[in-house]
């Protein structure tokens, strides 16, 4: 069956993530801080009273000009039962996130959600700024597609469409170690393809696909390795991951979306 | 000191994760659309009549929209079909469907003096938009040939005008919506056969999927034919149920959980009721109201779990007799979608003489001597392997297509004699437009 | 249901917790073993510290690797509030723990409180909501602020019977939630909890032979808990409970008294 091969990719993607994650331990050595003895008495020292410690790729903090952020991991939907019933598809995708400075307020973001028969590629640009003491802003545009391609069983499906979101976020600095990000976002959608076999559909109409809101905490984990954990709630009437069940309801449906990446 | 509400900010995140992972969807669209009740008072006037046989078969046809096409599209196919209630009330609905978002018109028709009254209502499949609408057919407007008594010879475009209203929800119909008769249905010959008896729960129709009030149901929504699926209770009696579980998806909620072929008949007829309150009907229910209630001609038994093959050929056997003898032309197959019923059916005696369709290979429909051959629609259509078992003697029925591009590709090229559908008014529209 | 989701579940709880576990078991560099002040001491340190500034906001540099943390003479710099508010001790720190394991043993009462409507067919039905639920909970106290763990237990969600022509129906249903439980203490004593997993659902069913049913429904849980220690190890908890099995719309209120035991200290 398609489900268990999905399941089984996603669960290696998993592992391999994991385990990855995991093999961190022993580093190449550094030159020692000058803060050690900081640590060693149980206190942290900061250079910088101001700026987050942890890496971040949604918290809306400035990015120094050409500087790299990236995080990998999962993200996890259920599948909505109005579409795929009492069968339920829940295959994680591969979920890698860049982030590059341009100038000190803007920056490029990059996400590819990949599930390796059907892939999402998202690009865009974000502007931060300052709110009050520990909150920032952020407003983002992104434009991508997603490419499926289903030629297994009882499948002999492609598809492919492109899409645009804009987005903002609002964070806040809990602590040091601890970035909250709040983000509403609205989806485009520009084109959709699909084919069966030699036939083929095509959907021109430029559609609000639906609205997002994400809450994500961007934190240690363990060690020296930090992670970015999330919620997301997609409200939406069409979701690439779900391109090939042809959903045909005009209207919204509820994904629920977990996410977790280990930076990079 | 860091706030609070801050602190535990990362712990709410996650309550609203839990609250709402395996929530899914449905968290708005929970309910059957509600059809606009208020109708039959403008058909219940003093002096209305039915209308004659002859005078409804005439009004059937493609209609050109001048009003109203933005909304329900340049074209409109309008057929009748009929209903029986309670074994002799009958009734007539005269079911007009449009290309945009699967909206279809349920109207009923009687004669007030010297015109044509329809009155009924609209809605959209595919989401929750509903409404009314009125139609008159004035004597100058055609109403004058349709009810003559020889009614009716060749009409030409232009020769009958529904003059109309519509409205949005219970509202008032205020909408101008003007149909002009343009030209006779396709009349090649074609099944629209409707998922689940007649339609989805998810939908959100009036009458709940595998019901029997689904399957009267069907043919105002356009279909010519129902698939069934059919399951066996603990005490062996074949009924309509689609899922492997009693879940509240088809089910409102009893306290009965696990696979419905652990239960009696007696334990689900007294204690489950589907979701807008039906019974659980068996086979034998569903195929007497195909028979005696609607005009479908064909019933695709989906074999989900049989224990007992025979017996189902036997219900087949006795409800073909049945069919034939009231004079009605019912093609009821048995659907073979696995290797499993697939072994059982040919473990039949007489399984070579047995209507049956074959959802597996070609050369194992050919061999179990199928009368259809329904490949899934995924893989494309199937043009040339449906010109092969055309050419030998059986029908192709492709499943489960919804999507109206797809729908009007595959009856464009002509290489089916049916297409199982959750939205029969699309197949219907994109049938009866289509010039032969 | 969906084995696929319960199995993906349990994979993905089990993959999550042990990465944890494992990630936890760091042991701290060899130059860090000794003379590591406590915590108590880092806070006291601090409150010295802001005691000692006398001033709202300390307008000098920050420390920079040019300009560290201490002064020539070894001494930590003085900092401002805002650096002091950062130099808590938080999980990238190397010397971690310490560690608990708590075990939670809970008796109380539940009522079910989702729509139930008996089957209209029945005659003189009757319904009962209440029951007396069972329930163990096993926390890993980390020494971040949140605390992993595993729920399970017993309740008997709900029952009614009624009579169909004279013969008596009688319906029962009842859960085991399999939770992965989240807390944080908000303040002293008391704690939030949130979990999620799939409940097991069973109900028994005697009308007509007698017919049991098992299926899985992925839901959620909240909690709150006040503690009242009784002794070094072990403490009494007051507790409130929301159990709810989406997928079958099934929830229960549940109020219970709550023994816990600190089993496991390193």
């Amino acid at each position: 069956m398609i489900h268990t091969r999905l399941l089984i990719i996603g669960l290696v993607l998993l592992c391999t993530a994991s385990a990855w994650g995991q093999q961190q331990r022993n580093r190449t050595k550094r030159t020692p801080s000058p803060y050690r003895r900081a640590y060693q008495k149980g206190v942290f020292v900061a250079p910088d009273s101001t700026s987050p410690q942890v890496p971040f790729v949604h918290f809306p903090y400035p990015l120094g000009k050409g500087i790299n952020r990236a995080t990998l991991g999962v993200t996890f939907t259920t599948s909505p039962r109005d579409i795929t019933e009492q069968t339920q598809i829940n295959v994680p995708a591969g979920d890698l996130i860049v982030l590059r400075g341009l100038t000190k307020n803007l920056a490029l973001t990059g996400q590819l959600k990949f599930q390796f028969v059907q892939n999402n590629l998202m690009v865009g640009l974000r502007r931060t700024f300052p709110i009050k003491g520990r909150f920032y802003g952020s407003v983002g545009a992104g434009l991508g597609g997603w490419v499926g391609v289903l030629k297994l069983a009882d499948f002999n499906t492609t598809g492919f469409g492109t899409m645009a979101n804009v987005d903002a976020a609002v964070g806040f600095r809990s602590s040091r170690d601890l970035l909250v990000t709040f983000r509403l976002e609205t989806d485009l959608g520009l084109f959709n393809r699909t084919a069966v076999g030699q036939t083929v559909s095509d959907d021109r109409r430029i559609l609000n696909n639906g609205y997002g809101a994400t809450v994500t905490l961007e934190q240690a984990f363990f060690g020296r390795r930090h992670a970015a954990i999330g919620f997301r709630a997609l409200y939406t009437n069409f979701n690439w991951q779900f391109w090939s069940l042809y959903d045909t309801f005009d209207r919204n449906i509820f994904y629920p979306e977990v996410f977790m990446g280990f930076f990079l | 000191m860091r706030s609070v509400p801050v602190r535990f900010l990362p712990l709410l995140m996650l309550v609203a994760s839990a609250a709402y992972i395996g929530e899914g969807c449905r968290t708005k669209y929970e309910e059957a659309v509600v059809i606009p009740q208020n109708l039959n008072a403008g058909l219940n006037v003093a002096g209305a009549k039915l209308l004659f046989s002859q005078t409804r078969k005439a009004c059937e046809g493609v209609y050109s929209v001048s009003d109203g096409a933005d909304v329900f599209g340049s074209e409109i196919a309008g057929k009748w079909s009929y209903v029986v209630k309670n074994g002799t009330d009958t009734t007539y609905h005269f079911s007009l469907f449009c290309e945009p978002r699967a909206t279809y018109f349920v109207l009923e028709g009687r004669q007030v003096a010297d015109s044509i009254i329809f009155i009924g209502y609209w809605r959209r499949l595919v989401n929750a938009d509903v409404g009314t609408a009125r139609f008159v057919v004035q004597r100058a407007s055609g109403a004058k040939a349709l009810l003559a008594p020889d009614c009716c010879q060749d009409l030409k475009p232009g020769d009958v005008v529904l003059n109309g209203l519509y409205g949005n929800g219970e509202g008032e119909r205020k909408y101008p919506l003007t149909l002009s008769f343009n030209r006779k249905l396709n009349p090649t010959p074609f099944q629209i056969i409707a998922h689940r008896s007649g339609g989805r729960t998810s939908d959100l129709l009036p009458a709940s999927e595998n019901s029997v009030e689904i399957i009267r149901l069907a043919p105002e929504l356009g279909a010519t034919g129902v698939e069934f699926d059919i399951r066996q209770t603990k005490d062996g009696v074949p009924i309509l149920y689609h899922d492997d579980q009693l879940n509240l998806r088809q089910t409102q909620k009893s306290g009965l959980i696990g696979p419905v072929e652990n239960y009696t008949y007696k334990q689900l007829s007294s204690l489950v009721r589907l979701v807008n309150g039906e019974q659980i009907p068996t086979l034998e229910e569903g195929l007497t109201a195909v028979i005696d209630d609607t005009p479908l001609q064909t019933v695709w038994m989906d074999s989900k779990l049989i224990q007992d093959m025979p017996l189902i050929r036997e219900i087949q056997k006795k409800y073909i007799a049945k069919a034939a003898a009231q004079g009605r032309k019912v093609s009821i197959y048995i659907g073979l979608p696995t290797e499993t019923t697939l072994n059982q059916f040919e473990a039949l005696d007489d399984h070579l003489t047995t209507p049956s369709l074959c959802e597996l290979d070609t050369s194992i429909a050919r061999r179990i001597n199928a009368q259809v051959w329904a490949p899934r629609f995924t893989l494309g259509d199937p043009v040339e392997s449906a010109k092969v078992m055309r050419a030998a003697g059986l029908k192709v029925f492709v499943w489960t297509l919804d999507v109206p591009d797809f729908i009007r590709q595959f009856i464009d090229k002509g290489s089916l004699d049916g297409i199982l559908t959750n939205y029969s008014p699309v197949v219907a529209y994109y049938h009866y437009v289509q010039k032969p | 249901m969906s084995t696929w989701r319960v199995g993906l579940l349990a994979c993905y709880l089990v993959t999550g917790l042990t990465i944890n576990a494992v990630a936890q078991d760091i042991a701290p560099p060899k130059s860090t073993t000794a003379a590591t002040p406590s915590r108590q001491q880092a806070i006291k340190n601090r409150a010295r510290l802001r005691q000692r500034s006398g001033y709202k906001r300390l307008q000098s540099q920050a420390p920079t690797p040019r300009s560290p943390g201490f002064t020539k003479a070894g001494q930590l710099r003085r900092l401002s509030p805002d650096q002091l508010w950062d130099v808590q001790p938080d999980s990238t720190r190397p010397n971690r723990g310490p560690f608990r394991l708590l075990v939670y043993t809970g008796l109380g009462a539940s009522y079910y409180s989702a729509p139930l409507n008996s089957p209209v067919a029945l005659e003189n039905k009757q319904q009962l909501r209440w029951s007396i639920p069972f329930s163990l909970r096993v926390m890993w106290q980390t020494d971040h602020r949140m605390r992993l763990g595993i729920e399970t237990g017993y309740v008997s969600m709900y029952s009614y019977k009624g009579t169909r022509n004279g013969e008596l129906a009688n319906v029962r249903v009842s859960t085991t939630p399999i939770l992965a439980v989240f807390s944080m203490s908000v303040v002293k004593r008391f704690a939030l909890y949130a979990g999620t997993g799939p409940y097991r659902i069973n109900s028994n069913l005697e009308y007509d032979g007698n017919t049991r049913g098992t299926t899985y429904s992925l839901g959620w849980m909240v909690a709150g808990t006040y503690t009242q220690p009784l002794g070094r190890n072990i403490g009494l908890a007051a507790e409130l409970k929301w159990y709810d099995a989406t997928q079958t719309k099934d929830a229960c209120f549940i109020a219970q008294a709550t023994l816990v035991w600190r089993a496991l200290t390193w």
